[in-house]
């Protein structure tokens, strides 16, 4: 009974309540660290709609689809469980988990993240393949890493089969004979 | 001065400090737990929300019931389940003219004064049990058993201790006892064991912990006060403050001389009311720092703890009584 | 001998052991699987035989840690017996099963030789579809009783002509259930005589749910099962799949995770500590420890980002590292708490009141226990030494890399667990501190880089949540979702036991009690008869109860 009474009229003079937002209207959040896991900030230059984070979203939040001349990328913000594996995961790094917190919204149009961007078409047949970004990122990428002495070669085939849609490319290696497959056949 | 306007004055005195003993034991309670609690000034930018005070608490509390719907349920008997806590706050604001506030009071001066205030205490807590027995409610009914065999063993320990007090001062009113202080010493020194257990007895009167055995949230709902909402809640709670009035003032009055320690009324006033606060403190620490009693071991603990002290402290009174020490 | 009494403890030599039950189960005897170095052991026998060998294995002081069934499409229904002799020989588990034709699945119950296995067979007869032959109490446990087809129609409640009768409602809606469930209490005056429990109104259906998710998804899923014991359930859903997977985790990951599960441990026995207090009414002690956890959280948030979903481990390794920086401040606030909680547990000793609520309460003493089949911190304190960090060690809790002992009381009652707990908080503190300082030698990968294959198998992990053992069995068809998880949580077990440890106390000793067990489960119905008049029981059958509450209102 002692100890318990000297604990509590050592702490009749020490409140541990602190007002909000954690730290006092001066420094707002300045109780909250660094590392905090809060919303995702999607960076409209850097993102080139290759779907990789729709493919790790654990609980679905993030997904994609293909509409007309335009890839539309939705994240529900009300579905994410801000575990981070998006930005893990993006090559571009155009995800960062910010400090924010305050999501509370009543309208739940406000929780929707809408990245949009535009698609290329197949240069023979007109279906889409993929963004125009996407593109142009894997052929700067193969340039900049490939061996030097097969650079040029890799850039007269990336500008031969690049620019079309799978079907297309296959049918044109048939045509050329160069398909790997016929070496089955055979 | 005239009767009445003696009893109007006393009651106002009274509400505003049952507002005030309320709101400290609240206040201690919630800052031993390293909390704020109600607080006595506000934060400057909540200010233009809260206004700039909120030491009224217990007050807003009251008023707010009495704004809402008062709900009786169909299988109560009405008739007592209304009336019984009107009675109940009546008398506990007739309660309040036994006890004398630093020299002013409207009955302490007569005999028998101490035997009328004892009454009226215990009739206070028989009508609200009365309430909550007409109740319909199970839970109301297991509180209102609970409630009773603590009333029961409670009661006898004050009642006791408050007879060896009469026994030393030879008088059965209140404004006797105070002045026979006056002259020797305040019986908290003279009779230590009767002051501990009338301690004791004030929180199982008030339903403060260890003994609030029949507010038990964990088992029972609310106990005897579960089916009263709005209005009647209120009377309820105003009544509960009238009594935290009355009990620190009998405390007061039998073992600290009434805080009457010259002939200027101001002055004794001013003690009688720096002596509440600091009565009420300790019961809050109190009231903080135990869990809760079972009713079985309650009853038992107060059988062989109380009882045997107070009835030593009222032989130990006989003694210096009849050695005629005072 | 298979079972030899070396010094006081008992041992059993595995060989005899595998021997023996041979000779019982011939002709059907098959080893199909040995994992972790040969101590998890998974025989093939038939359906009839099972009965033998449980008999067999637990006279030997096995303990029966789950009954459960996979479903293998036309090949039929695999049920399986889950056996744990880790108390005696490390890491050692001995799992029997037998594939029941699909038209017709009928093995004989077990639950009439233990209680062990009471719950799980009625879970097993509700999900699969498994027929028990004899089972003493064949209800549903977690769909409604009277759902269309019951299992088998009770008789166990009639009603008697009763005088005069006051009905008690401790249902969804009562200030004192923070988590509830449904216990149909049978009183007389304020003693219990029986209770019977109910659970599974909160059933969210995650088992299934993961069968649609690949492996590395499941682990956030599975995170999300509790929200205080949350980094555990990862972590044997980890042990697991690692060990499908015959994938080892680095050194410093090892370190990383249990640091993890330590300041989890911490702070679930300190809200259980306010917990405690609450329910006997001591509301300051609650005060008290909310605070002073409020510490370890800030450390939580430090290292992973949130204070209450970690999503820190993968499979593999961790996601997370630490820097120094990040070490000195958890230190640093890992003492400051050490000096508040001993405080606190001072007073919790000392104090008077508290010892009276809690002395002699809720006993259960061992060889209840063992029958019971309790875990975790309310084992321990009955006397029993078992606790998963010892006996099948994973991450960093082996000899080789921290030293620390296990906490036992043999008071048997809801003082001894309190006491247990108390005690656990200091020791975790203890190896966090271990942890910390090897984090600082040790540097290294936190992740296994490797390629490696998805293989076909089944395996199962356990780990050791703040309540008690927790069991994962996870099967994989060589797809990235895996075919079949089954999850058995602690709580599971611990409140079924709650039908030995009320009976006999009154009712005010029922809210301490069922907390003493430390539940974590979901919000329902408690449901409690009171009868006015002394020596006058009424026993109701749960739709004539549902009636007449009705008509009252």
């Amino acid at each position: 009974m002692l100890k318990a009474l000297k604990e509590a009229l050592s702490a009749l003079s020490k409140p541990v309540t602190i007002t909000y937002p954690a730290g006092g209207p001066e420094e707002k959040y300045s109780q909250v660290p660094k590392g905090l896991r809060g919303k995702p900030q999607f960076d409209d230059e850097k993102c080139i709609g290759c779907g990789a984070c729709t493919v790790q979203c654990s609980s679905g939040a993030d997904t994609y689809h293909d509409e007309g001349e335009l890839r539309i990328l939705e994240v529900k913000l009300s579905k994410c469980i801000f575990c981070g594996r998006c930005q893990e995961i993006c090559p571009e790094d155009a995800i960062k988990l910010t400090t924010d917190f305050e999501l509370a919204n009543n309208v739940k149009g406000q929780l929707i993240v809408r990245l949009e961007l535009p698609l290329f078409k197949c240069e023979n047949c007109g279906t889409p393949i993929t963004t125009e970004r996407q593109l142009n990122k894997i052929e700067e990428r193969i340039l900049t890493q490939i061996n030097a002495q097969i650079k040029d070669i890799a850039k007269e085939d990336l500008s031969k089969y690049l620019h079309l849609c799978k079907n297309c490319r296959r049918k044109l290696s048939y045509k050329l004979n160069i398909h790997t497959r016929k070496h089955y056949l055979y | 001065m005239s009767f009445i306007l003696k009893a109007l004055i006393i009651t106002l005195i009274g509400f505003i400090l049952g507002i005030i003993l309320t709101f400290e034991i609240r206040k201690v309670f919630a800052r031993a737990q390293y909390r704020l609690g109600p607080l006595t000034s506000v934060y400057p930018e909540l200010k233009a929300l809260l206004g700039s005070t909120r030491i009224l608490q217990p007050l807003y509390d009251v008023l707010k019931l009495f704004y809402k719907e008062t709900i009786i349920p169909q299988t109560t008997s009405k008739i007592l389940f209304i009336i019984s806590p009107v009675i109940s706050l009546l008398l506990s604001v007739f309660s309040l003219y036994f006890v004398s506030f630093g020299g002013f009071s409207v009955f302490a001066n007569r005999d028998h004064s101490l035997i009328w205030l004892i009454y009226v205490l215990i009739a206070i807590t028989i009508f609200w049990l009365i309430g909550s027995a007409s109740s319909s409610s199970p839970w109301a009914i297991i509180g209102t058993r609970r409630e009773a065999e603590l009333l029961f063993s409670i009661e006898f320990s004050l009642l006791i201790s408050a007879f060896s007090i009469a026994i030393i001062s030879n008088s059965l009113s209140i404004q006797e006892i105070v002045y026979a202080q006056r002259e020797f010493l305040p019986f908290i020194l003279v009779n230590p064991m009767a002051a501990i257990t009338f301690l004791l007895s004030i929180l199982g009167k008030l339903r403060l912990k260890p003994f609030d055995i029949s507010e038990a949230e964990v088992e029972i709902v609310s106990g005897p006060c579960t089916e009263y909402s709005g209005k009647l809640l209120g009377l309820i709670y105003l009544s509960k403050y009238f009594m935290t009035v009355t009990l620190v003032a009998f405390f007061i009055d039998l073992f600290l001389a009434g805080g009457q320690i010259s002939n200027f009324t101001l002055l004794n006033v001013i003690t009688f009311i720096i002596l509440t606060l600091i009565v009420t403190f300790i019961l809050s620490l109190i009231h903080a720092l135990m869990p809760r009693f079972k009713i079985d071991q309650a009853f038992k603990w107060v059988l062989t703890r109380m009882w045997p002290l107070s009835i030593i402290s009222l032989i130990f009174s006989l003694i210096i009584r009849s050695l005629g020490v005072v | 001998m298979i079972i030899q009494a070396n010094g006081g403890n008992i041992m059993i030599n595995v060989k005899e052991v595998l021997g023996k039950l041979r000779d019982i189960l011939s002709p059907d005897f098959q080893v199909t699987r040995i994992d972790r170095n040969g101590r998890h052991i998974y025989i093939e026998t038939s359906s009839q035989k099972l009965l033998d060998a449980a008999k067999f294995l637990l006279d030997i002081d096995g303990r029966l840690i789950h009954v459960t069934a996979s479903d293998l499409g036309f090949r039929g229904i695999k049920l399986l017996h889950v056996y744990s002799f880790d108390h005696l020989v490390k890491n050692l588990h001995l799992i029997l099963y037998a594939i029941l034709p699909r038209d017709n699945p009928v093995a004989p119950s077990t639950a009439s030789l233990t209680y062990q296995s009471n719950w799980a067979e009625r879970e097993t007869m509700e999900l699969m579809g498994v027929k028990f032959e004899n089972h003493p109490d064949p209800r549903h446990i977690f769909l409604p009783f009277e759902w269309p087809e019951p299992v088998e129609s009770s008789k166990e409640w009639k009603t008697v002509k009763l005088e005069r009768n006051v009905i008690l409602p401790i249902g969804p809606y009562h200030p004192a259930l923070i988590e509830g469930g449904y216990f149909k209490i049978k009183v007389d005056g304020e003693d219990i005589l029986d209770v019977d429990i109910k659970v599974g109104f909160n059933h969210r259906g995650i088992m299934r749910l993961a069968e649609r998710r690949s492996f590395w998804k499941n682990v956030f899923l599975v995170s999300r099962v509790c929200g205080i014991c949350n980094i555990c359930h990862p972590l044997a859903y980890l042990n697991a799949v690692e060990n499908l997977f015959k994938i080892d985790v680095p050194d410093r990951a090892k370190y990383i995770r249990t640091l993890l599960a330590e300041l989890n441990r911490i702070h679930s026995h300190f809200l259980w500590l306010g917990v405690a207090g609450e329910l006997i009414g001591f509301k300051t002690l609650l005060m008290w420890t909310w605070k002073a956890r409020e510490l370890v959280q800030d450390c939580v948030e430090l290292i992973t980002g949130n204070r209450v979903h970690m999503d820190a481990v993968i499979i593999g390794g961790s996601r997370i590292d630490l820097t120094d920086e990040m070490i000195n401040k958890v230190r640093e606030k890992l003492l400051a708490f050490k000096s508040q909680a001993e405080r606190i547990i001072d007073i919790v000793y000392d104090s008077g009141l508290v010892r009276k609520r809690t002395e002699n309460i809720g006993v259960l003493k061992l060889p209840e226990a063992k029958n019971a089949g309790i875990v975790g911190p309310t084992a321990r304190a009955s006397g029993w030494k078992i606790d998963v960090r010892k006996d099948s060690p994973y991450d960093a809790y082996g000899d080789e890399y921290t030293s620390w002992d296990v906490v036992t009381d043999e008071g048997s009652d809801v003082l001894a667990r309190v006491i247990v707990r108390c005690k656990e908080t200091l020791v975790s503190i203890d190896i966090c501190m271990q942890c910390l300082d090897a984090l600082k030698r040790v540097h290294g990968p936190i992740i296994h880089k490797e390629r490696f294959e998805i293989p076909e198998g089944e395996a199962i992990g356990k780990s050791e949540a703040p309540r008690g053992e927790l069991l994962y069995y996870i099967v994989s068809n060589g797809t990235i979702n895996p075919h079949t998880v089954r999850i058995r949580t602690p709580s599971y077990r611990n409140i079924a036991a709650l039908k030995y440890m009320i009976p006999g106390y009154t009712l005010a000793d029922v809210p301490i009690i069922i907390g003493s067990v430390d539940p974590c489960f979901a919000c329902t119905d408690r449901v409690i008869i009171v009868d006015e008049k002394h020596g006058k029981k009424q026993v109701m059958s749960y739709d004539l109860f549902l009636k007449k509450y009705l008509k009252r209102r």
